[in-house]
């Protein structure tokens, strides 16, 4: 069994009338990188703001490597780093100083500082930019520049909030794979996005919540079981009437059907062949159709099967 | 260090700011100092006078002329009174000595012979009026003690106090100590904006929000970092004291090295306190930076108007200057005004004081309302 790195028990933030976050209670096992999904306003920052005792929370109980959290637990943020939703950065400074100002806050040495400050700037891939100020870079250079601020310390616990708000797919990518080195290098990363692509892509296990609420919790796969759809298929098609989508829905496994104008979705909940019998099933109808092709069910589905609603709205 | 050093770099990359009001402080300072050297500058020179003596036969009338032809200009106006009353009214003349027919026996005789001095009410007049004074004096004294008169102008002639004092009177060299006070003065706008603008912008970038969550979950003491803060800011504040207290080494001369300079020097001192205490209450108040840049502006130029700094305080209507009591420029201007002007510091130590106490008082209170202020930020954070 891995060791707990974070252990939240019953958190509970309110803003008056507004339960922001509601009895939250799990767990973050070393090196793994958990993944907190949701839509926007769900309670992610207000999750992270209090683990790290940024926030006065309401109540519950926060213990990082063991020990409590508390606003002056120096011993524990030493070996914490965090990447805010927002670029926290000095206009005044360049690239190089920036990160070597934040990591001097927790590293006196200078000769370790200057490694580290190297070896964060080669990470996220701005050796180049080390001279620049923030206002010359790129929204995406600068999410990589504040990602390298809160990690040149060589953190064990790395929290990034939405760190790829906004950036380019190019820069994305760079900060996935950068989230994926410092776990390979020992890192606990606790992610949160609202894309939940990234977090398929990089998470070991996931957390969904809602209205500050956990609604489900596992890896990737167990998390789509309970979406109850195998898979997916759709079909690009112009003028489909509602007595096609009501044959459409007859299909044999098929457990939904909905066309929204050009594409018909069809879900089914498990069965072989389905491809085929879609085929036949345009040909036998004489439907024109442009692109066909099958889908695994998403995080998105799964979030639509316990909310009824989107995760992106 | 590393709050420091970050600290540093930020004032660097605002350098330009500082160079800008260094030079303001240049251009207009030693443009005033110029024109104060005109009517200023003959102060040391001696006094024009004229005088009518009517007892000729005298020679303790003849010795007093002697003496006041050493030590003034004398100027002798042909004409009617009217010509010699419009002489003085235009300033062409500061005084008109007439001495009385019976100078020389009364004086003999022991009594004060009645000179009559009249003068046109400016500085010069009253300088001249002390020259004559000086002299009416001595003469007294000794007529007390010497009733024969060849013995008596060798004694008044000898008298060691005659010309020492008059000497010491014109050593107070006006020019020197307006020049100073014109420079200390420009000193105020300059010193407060290079430290307004330049603290407000710095800790603003320390303090804003993202930053500040950041510092605040790093394993940083909050409180050693808000130490290390106000730290740089003093250094930064005293370091631009220092620059302008060698500035006016350069732009006023040797004359600062002294009492008078030294006093100088500690009102701009206590001044630099308030001007820090100010910044740090500002950037506790005001969130972004254009509006620092603004807001900083109207403060320190409204203060320099109202103040005193570019129009002379005496120049301005009193509901002005009652208005300009709330600002710490106000106080320090005030102190200028004594330190260049009174005569014996000494006399002048409780005003000073004061004046100090109450610069002393600003800084407590921005100091106060900065901490309350950002006490509550932080816990909004
Ligand atoms: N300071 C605050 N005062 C009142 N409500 C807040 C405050 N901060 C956040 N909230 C509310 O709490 C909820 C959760 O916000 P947040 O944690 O920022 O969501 P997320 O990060 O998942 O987008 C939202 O409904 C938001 O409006
Ligand atoms: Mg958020």
């Amino acid at each position: 069994m891995p060791e707990k790195v974070i252990e939240v028990r019953g958190l509970t933030k309110e803003y008056k009338d507004l339960k922001a976050v509601d009895d939250l209670s799990f767990d973050v096992y070393e090196k793994e990188i958990l993944g907190l999904l949701g839509p926007n306003g769900s309670g992610k920052s207000t999750t992270i703001n209090s683990i790290l005792s940024l926030l006065k929370y309401s109540s519950g109980s926060i213990k990082i490597f063991g020990k409590e959290m508390k606003p002056d637990a120096y011993d524990i943020k030493r070996d914490i780093g965090v990447i805010f939703q927002e670029v926290a950065v000095f206009e005044e400074l360049t690239v190089y100083d920036n990160i070597d100002y934040f990591c001097g806050l927790y590293i006196r040495d200078k000769k370790q500082r200057k490694e580290y400050v190297d070896d964060a700037i080669e990470l996220v891939g701005i050796s180049y930019y080390k001279k620049f100020y923030p206002k010359q870079l790129s929204g995406g250079l600068l999410r990589r520049l504040n990602i390298a601020c809160g990690i040149a310390h060589k953190p064990k616990l790395i929290f990034l909030d939405e760190p790829t708000v906004a950036v380019d797919p190019q820069s994305r990518n760079h900060i996935l794979e950068g989230i994926k080195k410092l776990r390979e290098n020992g890192a606990t990363i606790l992610y949160t996005t609202h894309y939940m692509e990234e977090v398929e892509q990089i998470c070991d296990r996931i957390i969904i919540i809602d209205k500050g609420r956990i609604i489900a919790e596992g890896t990737s796969d167990s998390l789509k079981k309970l979406a109850n759809i195998e898979e997916k298929i759709s079909v690009e098609i112009h003028s489909l009437s509602d007595d096609g989508i009501e044959k459409a829905k007859k299909l044999k496994y098929a457990t939904d059907a909905v066309y929204d104008g050009t594409n018909l979705i069809v879900s089914y909940g498990g069965g072989r062949d389905n491809m085929t019998r879609m085929i036949d099933f345009l040909r036998d109808n004489d439907y024109h159709y442009k692109k066909l092709y099958s889908e695994r069910p998403t995080l998105n589905d799964v979030f639509l099967e316990l909310t009824g609603k989107e995760l992106r709205d | 260090m590393t709050v420091f050093n970050a600290f540093l770099k930020v004032v660097k990359k605002n350098i330009i700011t500082i160079i800008i009001y260094t030079l303001i402080v240049i251009v207009f300072a030693a443009a005033n100092m110029q024109t104060d050297n005109g009517p200023t500058g003959f102060i040391s020179e001696k006094p024009d006078i004229m005088i009518i003596n009517n007892d000729q036969g005298s020679a303790l009338s003849k010795n007093f002329e002697k003496y006041l032809r050493e030590n003034t200009n004398i100027v002798d106006i042909h004409g009617s009174d009217e010509d010699i009353a419009d002489a003085l009214f235009y300033r062409d003349i500061t005084c008109i000595v007439t001495i009385p027919e019976n100078f020389g026996k009364c004086v003999i005789s022991g009594n004060t012979p009645e000179v009559e001095i009249r003068t046109c009410g400016n500085d010069f007049a009253a300088f001249s009026e002390m020259i004559i004074s000086q002299y009416l004096r001595i003469q007294n004294s000794c007529a007390k003690r010497i009733q024969d008169e060849s013995k008596l102008i060798e004694t008044i002639n000898s008298s060691p106090n005659k010309k020492a004092e008059v000497n010491i009177t014109t050593k107070l060299d006006t020019s020197v100590m307006s020049k100073s006070k014109t420079y200390f003065n420009f000193a105020a706008y300059s010193m407060m904006s290079c430290i307004l603008f330049i603290v407000c912008l710095v800790l603003s970038s320390f303090n804003e929000l993202s930053v500040r969550k950041r510092t605040i979950v790093s394993s940083m003491n909050y409180k050693k970092y808000g130490f290390d803060l106000f730290l740089s800011s003093f250094s930064y504040a005293f370091a631009v004291w220092v620059f302008f207290m060698l500035l006016s080494l350069i732009m006023v001369g040797k004359s600062m090295i002294s009492l008078r300079g030294a006093a100088f020097m500690l009102n701009a001192f206590v001044f630099t306190l308030s001007a820090l205490a100010l910044a740090y209450m500002l950037s506790c108040l005001l969130f972004k930076k254009n509006a620092i840049t603004g807001i900083v502006n109207v403060l320190t130029l409204g203060f320099s108007f109202l103040c005193g700094v570019f129009v002379p305080a005496e120049f301005l209507p009193s509901w002005v200057l009652s208005i300009a009591r709330v600002m710490p420029t106000y106080w320090y201007i005030q102190n200028n005004e004594l330190i260049g002007t009174s005569e014996h510091l000494s006399g002048d130590v409780r005003s000073l004081l004061i004046n100090f106490l109450v610069m002393g008082g600003f800084t407590l209170v921005f100091a106060i309302v900065g901490i309350i202020v950002s006490g509550r930020k932080r816990k909004i954070a």
